[in-house]
């Protein structure tokens, strides 16, 4: 078996487990740079979505000038393809993690690649609740944060955790274009090693994990979402 | 007379679309008193939920006045403060055609929901939520999902939510047009109920007139944002004066229509009187056919008759064909008139369409 292994897959063996190539690093590159911008994009994401949902006319804050500002700025990021995103905003990097390449430098981009994206998510999900419900917590005196947490938040809850699982699959998809400013990480591998080095099997073997690690998201994120979920089918 | 618990001057409500204006609510003039179930009705579109949402400001008018619980809302501008509207609006309950539960809360959550800013602790709360739940008789479901319940149920819970901080008013917009008859009548049945127990004062929007009849003691009729007719339930419909107050309450479809075939078809003569009588409380058909054959010599035949229940007041309507000496016709008419029973004469020799248009 693992003489098989070796024989069929000789450039995935040679690169090794640990070490500075070996396959345990791009994982674990890949984990760290899919859950830190999952958190910063997600919340940054959240608050534009949310400000989108209320600050529209006939929302709960109608603000037309504090709508178009939320909607202008994701737009804005949205337009501007991620791999320029990365180039595009290295010196803001520098500033904020005191480097331009590698790991850490890729968080930046990529928090603020995603939350354009989960923000319009969030928006839809969030005007999914029925008005009318929003209406009657208002008619029994509820206050904003009661708007925005017991009844926006928790009525989408279902809904805003599909929306983090499609998310979190294209952040995943971005983070295999880190690789640019040298990051590392999976996607990586399966271009500057495999691809660029004629070696399918390395390419093959870190396409196979990255799926491995979209399906493991999708499923907790179906099964979560089924979970959470109390309206009638 | 005391005040009355909501007046509303010369509220207007206009929309502004994208290149055009809507007014949805015009010129409205409402004085509703404590204790009433005001019957607001009319077809949909007429403005009646935006109407009804300008009592608690959930939509601010375009201008007017709006005054609830003595307390002025809004003149020609906002005059509450938002903290404070937010505590004038849980003593005005509101339900809803689709009874707008949080669908990820349960039963009991719910109403506790609409105690969260009382000044009960948290275990209170829950004790008062379970006390409105046995009250619409759902206290074993309180840890359902609203979406587990029928639409019946639903709404019973979405009533022992609007009660949680025991409001004076309850504004019903719809609450049982998506609802089965039964179902229907069991909520009407229990907004009435608490009509007595609690004196609340009931606002109930419809577009069916039944309900209307079941519960109200007023009743305004809206068409295109403006009221048309207003008045004590009775009244308005014994007497409606505008055409789609008629139409809306099936107002002498029926009769109209029996003399429209008796007239066509030739076998009446002209020598004959259609009168309507309409009559409340004890009066009964047969005695006053005899009644008038007996002491005034005309013969009367029935064409229609009819007996409805307004709330629980009866309202008996009868069509029929007077046949003698006109002297003893007109007699015979002043006799029911001083009797309580309101007669109106109906012109014959048309065709039924157009007196059907034309009822006195
Ligand atoms: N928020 C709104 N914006 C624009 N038009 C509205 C709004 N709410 C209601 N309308 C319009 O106002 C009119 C009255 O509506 P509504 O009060 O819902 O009538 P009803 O309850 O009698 O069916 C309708 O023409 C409706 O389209
Ligand atoms: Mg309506």
């Amino acid at each position: 078996m693992t003489t098989w292994f070796a024989h069929t897959f000789p450039n995935v063996v040679y690169l090794g487990w640990g070490g500075s190539d070996g396959w345990e690093t791009a994982i674990i590159q890949t984990l760290y740079m899919t859950f830190w911008p999952a958190i910063f994009g997600g919340i940054l994401g959240l608050l534009f979505g949310l400000g989108l949902v209320l600050t529209e006319d006939g929302g709960v804050l109608e603000n037309h000038a504090s709508f178009t500002f939320f909607d202008k700025v994701v737009s804005l990021f949205r337009a501007v393809p991620f791999i320029i995103l990365l180039a595009f905003i290295a010196p803001v990097t520098q500033k904020i993690v005191g480097t331009q390449i590698g790991t850490t430098a890729a968080l930046v981009p990529l928090s603020l690649g995603v939350f354009p994206f989960f923000a319009r998510q969030v928006q839809v999900a969030l005007k999914g609740v029925d008005k009318g419900v929003i209406e009657a917590a208002q008619s029994v005196g509820a206050t904003l944060s009661d708007l925005i947490f017991t009844v926006y938040l928790r009525e989408a809850r279902s809904e805003l955790i599909r929306v983090s699982t499609v998310t979190l699959i294209s952040l995943v998809g971005l983070t295999a274009m880190a690789g640019a400013i040298g990051a590392g990480g999976l996607g990586n591998m399966a271009i500057a090693y495999g691809y660029n080095r004629f070696a399918n099997d390395t390419t093959l073997i870190a396409t196979l994990l990255v799926l491995v690690l979209v399906l493991i998201i999708q499923f907790s994120g179906d099964f979560l979402a089924k979970v959470f979920n109390h309206k009638a089918a | 007379m005391t005040e009355p618990i909501i007046k509303l001057e010369d509220v207007n409500v206009t929309f502004q679309q994208k290149n055009q204006t809507l007014p949805a609510v015009q010129h409205v003039n409402l004085d509703i008193n404590q204790g009433d179930i005001y019957g607001i009705v009319g077809y949909s579109g007429a403005g009646k939920s935006t109407l009804s949402r300008t009592i608690n400001l959930l939509q601010n008018p375009t201008s007017g006045k709006v005054t609830v619980n003595g307390r002025v809302f809004f003149d020609q501008k906002v005059t509450i403060k938002a903290k404070e509207l937010r505590q004038e609006r849980q003593k005005i309950g509101m339900i809803f055609q689709h009874f707008n539960l949080l669908n990820e809360q349960t039963v009991i959550q719910n109403v506790a929901f609409a105690l969260k800013h009382s000044k009960l602790k948290e275990k209170e709360i829950t004790a008062k939520a379970k006390e409105l739940l046995d009250l619409v008789g759902l206290g074993e479901y309180a840890n359902s999902y609203a979406a587990q319940l029928s639409g019946g149920q639903q709404q019973r819970v979405a009533i022992a939510r609007a009660l949680a901080n025991d409001p004076k008013i309850l504004i019903s917009d719809e609450s049982t047009s998506a609802l089965d008859p039964q179902n229907t009548n069991q909520i009407l049945d229990l907004l009435k109920d608490l009509n007595k127990r609690l004196n609340l004062t009931v606002i109930l929007i419809t577009h069916e007139i039944d309900a209307v009849k079941r519960i109200a003691n007023k009743v305004a009729v809206m068409d295109h944002g403006q009221i048309i007719e207003k008045g004590s339930l009775i009244d308005v419909f014994i007497h409606p004066k505008q055409e789609l107050t008629q139409k809306l309450i099936g107002f002498n479809d029926g009769p109209l229509k029996a003399i429209g075939l008796l007239t066509k078809s030739g076998e009446r003569t002209q020598d004959e009187t259609f009168v309507k009588l309409t009559y409340t409380g004890g009066e009964v058909n047969e005695p006053i056919v005899v009644k008038l054959y007996k002491d005034f010599s005309v013969a009367a035949n029935i064409i229609y008759s009819n007996v409805d229940f307004l709330g629980d007041q009866l309202i008996g309507t009868l069509f029929i064909s007077l046949q003698g000496d006109d002297a003893n016709i007109r007699s015979s008419i002043a006799y029911l008139n001083s009797h309580n029973v309101t007669v109106e004469e109906i012109q014959q020799g048309k065709k039924q369409n157009e007196s059907e248009a034309e009822a006195v």
